[in-house]
Order: C-alpha cells, then structure tokens, then sequence
C-alpha cells in the first residue's frame, strides 16, 4: 500500500504533464489571420484591423490581442513594444463573433481584452477593428500581437484558440527632387512650340528694291516658371553695308514703298503679307511697336515680348522688312539680331 | 529534509525497493515477455511471442502475430491441432479479467505459417465446451478436418487480423498498459477437456504485450514577418539588396534637378545630376500561406490641394492637378502611364522583384513570372522583364501614384510564402516650363499585411 502511494506520488505528476500536454495540444488555432494598419509609420496614431476565423464553437467569452517585440507563441516571454501605447483605442467595429467591449480592467498598454457575455464561438471569419493606436515607435521592426480566444470573460484559464499575426513599423520614404528656375528661350528661323527643336540661323532677303520691300522671319519660343514672367529683349543694329545703312524705324510705321526702313513685329501681317501671330498655351504676348500687324518698328534693346505671369511656352514669329529708296548705295547689307530673355526669380 | 538526514540508509533501502519495483513495472511495460502458464498437465508451447501492428490503446484493425516470423513458436506435444484458444487477460496467470475495450470481435485472417496440416482454421461464436465464443476477448478457433500432428521442432506462426485493442481503463488510463494472451491447443475442434486422445487440451502458453501512450512530437513554428523599405544602388533583379532587412538601409531616393527636357528616373546620378544613385526597396519575408500584400499610402503634406504628390512642402496649391504653376507636381493617378518629358507628371513603379535571397529556397525569377512578389496592375514597370535605368518609361508601362491619402493603394501581393523578396520601386518625374522652382518632396507609408 505504502509502495502504490509512493508510486502514485511519482506518477500523478507525469500524468498530469501529459495531461496538460494534452490540454494544450486541443487548442486549435485560428486561420485566415492577419492584421492591416492604416499607417506603419513608427510612432503614429493608426487604425489597427484584425481578422481571423475562429476554428471552434467552443464558448468564447473574450479574446486576448497581445502586442509583443519578440516572438508570435504564446508561450514566450512577451515584451512590450517601446512605444507602442493601447490605452487610448477604441473598439470601432466588430464582425462575425460580436458582442465584445474592451476589458478596461484588464487590458493594458500592450494587451487588448475584449470581453463579452460567454457564448458559443461561430466558425466564421471575424473581424475587429481599432482606431486611436499608437504604433510601436521602432522603424523597421517586427510587432506580434498573439491572439487567444478565452472560455472566461477575463482572458484567464486555459484559452480554447490562438494565433498570431504580425506588423512591421517603417519610416516614410521620401522623393526628393529640386526644380532649378527655367527661362527656355530658342531662337531659329524654325523652332518647335516647346523649344524642343530649333533649326537655321541666317535670313536672305534678296535684292533690296525700291519697288516694295523685302520680307523674312525668324521664330523663337520662350516659357519659364518665373513667378514675374519674362520679358524679350532684341539686341542689335539696323542692316548696314559698311558706313552705309537703312534707317532703322524708330516709331512704329506701316511699310513705305521708296522709303529707307527696317523694321519687325510679331504678328501675323498682310501688307506685306508676313509673319504669324504668336502660338501656344502661354501667357507671352508682344510689346507696344512690335503688337500690331502690318506695323513695324525696331529699336536695339526694346521690349519686344513678355510675360508677367509664369508662362508655358509661347512660340512667336518675327518679320522683317527693309525698304529702301533709289539713293541707296549697293552693297551687300547685313545685320545680327541677338534676343534675350530675363526673368525674375 | 530532516527525516532523510536521520535515517537514510532506511529511505535508500525503501527507495531501492521501489525503484526496483518501477523497474519491473517499466520493463513489463516496454517489451513482449515471455511468461509460462503453470498448468501441470499440460505441455509448455515455447518460443511463444506476440506482436501487435500497433500499441496504441483502442486502435482497431489491429493485427496479432504469434510466433515472431522468423523463428515462431514450438509446441510442447506433438499433436494434431484441431481447436485453439486465445484468451486475453489482465493477468499472466491466475483467474482471468479481460481487459475492457479489446475485442476479437472483428478478427480474420488466421493465417498459418509453416504448420504440418495447413488447414485453416475458422472462428467459432458459440460458447462450447471450454471455449466461449460469444466472449469477444476469447477467440476460438477450430479445424475439424486437420489430420496431420504438428511437430515439436517447427517454427509455428498465426496471423490474426482485426482485433481491437484494450483502452487503457484497466491502468488507471495510464496508456502503458500490459495484457496478456492466453493460449490453449485442442486435439479436437469442439474445445473438450479432461478426456483421453481427442477430448482434450493439449498444449498452452501465454504472451504478454502492451499498449503505450503515442509519443507525439511537437514543435511550433511562428508566424514570421520581416518588412522594410530602404534605398537600394540595385537596378537589375538578380544582385542582393541584402539579405534581410537589417541589410537595408536609406529612407529617400533622390531625383536630383528636374528639368522639362527629360523625364528623371531613379537611380539619379549624384555626379551628372544631383541625385542619391539609389532606387527605393521594399523587402519582404513571411511565412504566411495564405498570402501577403505590400500597399502605400501618400502621407499628406501640409499646406493645401494635392497632398500627397511631389510638392514643395507646406505649400499652397490649387485644388486642380491640372494646374502647372502651383509648387505641386500633379501625380500621375492610379491609371498607370507613360511619361512625357515637359508634361508635368510624378510616379511610381515597380521595375521588377529582385529574386536574389530567395533562389536558394524556391525557384524564384522575375524574368520567368517564378517570383512569389508579384507587382500588381498599375505598378508593372515593364511586362515580362526588369526595366533598368529610364526603360521602365521608354519601353515599359510607365508610372502610377496615388496622392490622396487615407486608403491604401496594393503594389504588389504574394498567395504564399515570401523569403526576403524585394521590390525594386522607381521613382519618375517632369516638371513643366511652369512648374515653380525649389525643392520638392513627396513622402509614403508602406505597410505590408501578411495573412497567415
């Protein structure tokens, strides 16, 4: 009798760890779990979103959401995030098993405890939701929250499932780039609207005559995204042949047959028939003189175009008109014509 | 503790005593045992062995084999076996309990093995003569027709198939539990004793087994996520980023000085241009089988309009995207596209999952649609392969970006596991004539979820 006691007192606790191995090993665990959050960013305010499906109709009286640095078992050690902080949440929606609250006796800054009336768990995807969470404060670390279904409206005794599902907290990524001041000028005889092409740099205008006058053009594009806009200047002499010149139109005048002129504008002309008005989406538009068709007028430096705005590009036509009169000397007569934009950043 | 020092020796002793008789137990336990039957006017069968095809308590279906197939059993007579017995008991000897839960009820086969007389035996169900049939721990077995003796010096072996065995109530469900089969021959099928030639039993013996407890191995493997999002020198999907996240460092990709001549895309040269050499990465490892989705979210810059696009932070801009003169890049959208260079547009891509941590663990490449990680509509910078440099623009299918914050947009998902698969994200941008200078930033939240 004394021997059966004493070997009951060797056996009772082999027995009982087989039988608490075998307790633990009914525990099933859940599926389809997982947990989305509104913003991984290390310390901020986020949404935290829990699914899973319960594998058991056991009696789930409440549910245990444990935030642990290391380890998704529940056996394990759990240490709370630093930073990490659930006292503020709030439960916003539940689905599939409902009827929970959060335990406020009972849950802590890392431990949610959802509690309910005991009742039997469905087999059903199930959904809780939390808003007002701070996340951990660690930047490219790994949270596992350990999930355990309880029989008991506390989180305590023997759970009937778990789980785990985990979340990483990251930095922002950022894109950086720098937008340098454009003023984008080309000048051609051709250009694209977008200065993306510009060809030809010299115009002939043939034999001058005193019988009308001799016409060419040249274009250039301009935009930038100066918040003043731009303004176009046009730089050079009139036409000359050595000490002989034609007289640049110092105002404004519509061409004179038999009169000495050089002169430009910027708009689409029909006596002579010359020219374009200016093209594209922009704000640019020429300047007094060089504005109205069939007018002309050149005067080094002037003003030719601008914009006040920041502009898209514009695209304008210049044309040239010399007339000349019967005392005009021969010669081969010539002129380079420089414009120049100026913005203000 | 004080009694132990005052009398040890007597403890020892009474500590030996019982350990010797754990011993026993333990060893009775564990191993087939060869036990004899003292019955004095009956012929030991020797050699007796009995193996079960499973100990585990209650398992059905179980097969008895007596006689170990190899050497088997001896009968003590010679004698024409025309009955046997099998009697399953608690106890070697002494008066027979029949452990609860074992049953010969469902039992067949029989099947002989180097017997004389290889008549089969069939199973009688009635309760005749020393042979209780209707009991399901006793199995009779009879062969009226056997007339050749079996010898004493062959290896006997019999097969019985479908029997139940005992639970474990009889051990205090302690599941190593030890039974025992009695055996019995006859000279005669109708199991009669206690006559001369041809009325009586001839030969028995008694094998002992045991159920044991199923030793069952557990080991748990927990879920596993490692994520991050970094900046990378990589531009092709073979070399490593690193081979996990602590590898992966950076938080910004450069794209240095933007101009309208081109369309920039990252890596930016830090030596032609102003940029950090460097793409975005996101690395990911889990192993969740049921499938993992990496998303961003613009993070929503102060200011007002556009947000969540390449501004200059803190800015004003106008509630249109259309608009080219606010310090806002307007995003390209959800709606991938490619860019124009002028047009003023800003996006991301996925230039293809680099496969380099995973190849040793699953075949694993991009080129070949193998990769777990795969980018999602939208995000696709070049259908079929890795789009390097600014191909994932002049050949491939452009940019996305998704500015408005508060909803997630997926880039990329997996359906089963992921190890250290990283996406390699290119950054493009544009700025039109108009769009105003400075330094301009846009920032994101990626989040990984794994569904496991």
């Amino acid at each position: 009798m004394l021997k059966l006691k004493k070997a009951l007192l060797i056996l009772l606790p082999a027995m009982l760890l087989i039988m608490q191995l075998s307790s633990k090993s009914q525990a099933l665990h859940l599926t389809n779990h997982s947990v989305k959050l509104s913003s991984a960013l290390a310390g901020a305010t986020a949404s935290h979103d829990f699914q899973f499906t319960y594998p058991s109709t056991n009696v789930v009286g409440s549910v245990m959401l444990e935030y642990c640095a290391q380890g998704a078992l529940l056996s394990m050690t759990c240490n709370a995030p630093a930073g990490l902080d659930l006292t503020g949440a709030t439960l916003t929606s539940q689905t599939g098993n409902t009827g929970f609250t959060i335990d406020a006796v009972n849950s802590t800054a890392n431990k949610f405890i959802l509690t309910r009336v005991p009742l039997a768990g469905v087999s059903t995807l199930s959904t809780y939701n939390f808003d007002n969470i701070t996340n951990p404060s660690g930047a490219n670390t790994t949270t596992y929250v350990r999930i355990a279904t309880y029989p008991t409206t506390d989180g305590s005794g023997p759970d009937n499932d778990e789980g785990a599902v985990a979340f990483a907290t990251v930095s922002p990524f950022e894109v950086g780039a720098f937008v340098p001041p454009f003023i984008k000028l080309c000048v051609g005889i051709t250009v694209a609207n977008d200065c993306s092409s510009a060809s030809g740099s010299g115009i002939d205008l043939g034999i001058l005559s005193t019988g009308g006058p001799k016409f060419g053009t040249s274009q250039f594009a301009v935009g930038t995204n100066s918040i003043t806009g731009y303004n176009i200047f046009s730089l050079g002499t009139t036409i000359t042949s050595g000490n002989n010149a034609i007289a640049a139109m110092s105002t404004p005048d519509v061409s004179r047959r038999g009169t000495n002129q050089f002169g430009m504008n910027l708009r689409a002309n029909t006596n002579p028939a010359v020219g374009a008005d200016p093209q594209g989406g922009g704000t640019g538009i020429p300047q007094t003189g060089y504005d109205t068709p069939n007018t002309f007028k050149f005067h080094d430096g002037d003003n030719i175009a601008s914009s006040n705005l920041p502009t898209d590009y514009n695209k304008m036509t210049a044309s040239y008109i010399v007339n000349i009169n019967s005392g005009q000397p021969s010669g081969f007569y010539a002129t380079t014509i420089t414009y120049l934009a100026v913005g203000q950043f | 503790m004080i009694k132990h020092i005052k009398t040890p020796l007597k403890k020892f002793s009474q500590k030996a005593s019982f350990l010797g008789a754990s011993l026993a137990v333990v060893a009775a336990a564990l191993a087939p045992v060869l036990l004899i039957t003292p019955q004095a006017r009956a012929a030991q069968i020797t050699n007796r062995s009995l193996t079960i095809s499973t100990a585990v308590p209650s398992a059905t279906a179980v097969t008895y084999t007596i006689g170990d197939g190899t050497t088997g059993f001896k009968f003590g007579t010679s004698h024409v076996v025309k009955g046997m017995k099998f009697e399953v008991c608690n106890t070697a000897v002494g008066t027979c309990t029949h452990p609860t839960g074992f049953s010969w009820a469902a039992s067949g086969g029989y099947t002989l093995t180097n017997w004389q007389d290889a008549t089969a035996f069939t199973k009688t169900t009635t309760n005749t003569n020393d042979c209780d049939g209707t009991n399901v721990a006793i199995l009779c077995l009879g062969r009226g027709a056997a007339s050749v003796a079996e010898n004493t010096s062959a290896f006997h072996k019999i097969v019985i198939t479908g029997a139940v065995n005992p639970d474990n109530t009889n051990c205090s469900s302690n599941p190593n539990c030890s039974f025992f089969v009695r055996m019995t021959t006859y000279d005669n099928s109708t199991y009669t004793t206690g006559g001369g030639a041809g009325s009586q039993a001839v030969d028995n013996g008694t094998v002992a087994s045991s159920t044991v407890q199923t030793l069952t191995v557990n080991a748990a493997v927990a879920e596993v996520l490692s994520f991050c999002i970094g900046a990378t020198t990589v531009d092709d999907d073979t070399t490593s980023v690193g081979a996990t996240c602590s590898a992966v460092t950076g938080t910004a990709v450069d794209l240095g000085t933007l101009d309208t001549s081109t369309v920039t895309v990252s890596p930016v040269s830090s030596v032609s241009n102003t940029g950090n050499d460097r793409n975005g990465v996101a690395m990911l490892r889990t192993n969740a089988a049921n499938g993992s989705t990496i998303s961003y979210d613009a993070i929503q810059d102060t200011g007002s309009n556009q947000l969540g696009t390449l501004r200059i932070p803190g800015s004003t801009c106008n509630a249109l995207d259309t608009t080219l003169t606010d310090p806002c890049i307007r995003a390209q959208g959800s709606g991938q596209g490619v860019f124009s260079a002028g047009v003023e547009r800003f996006g991301m891509t996925i230039a293809g999952t680099n496969c380099a941590n995973a190849t040793t663990l699953y075949s694993c490449s991009y080129g070949s649609s193998t990769e777990h990680l795969q980018p999602s509509a939208s995000y696709i910078g070049k259908t079929g392969a890795f789009c390097a440099t600014n191909t994932c623009n002049t050949t491939g299918n452009g940019f996305a970006w998704v500015q408005t914050g508060g909803t997630a947009t997926q880039i990329a998902s997996s359906s089963t596991v992921v190890a250290d698969e990283a996406l390699i994200l290119k950054f493009a941008a544009t700025p039109s004539i108009t769009t105003p200078f400075g330094a301009y930033a846009a920032k994101a939240d990626f989040v990984a979820v794994p569904t496991y």
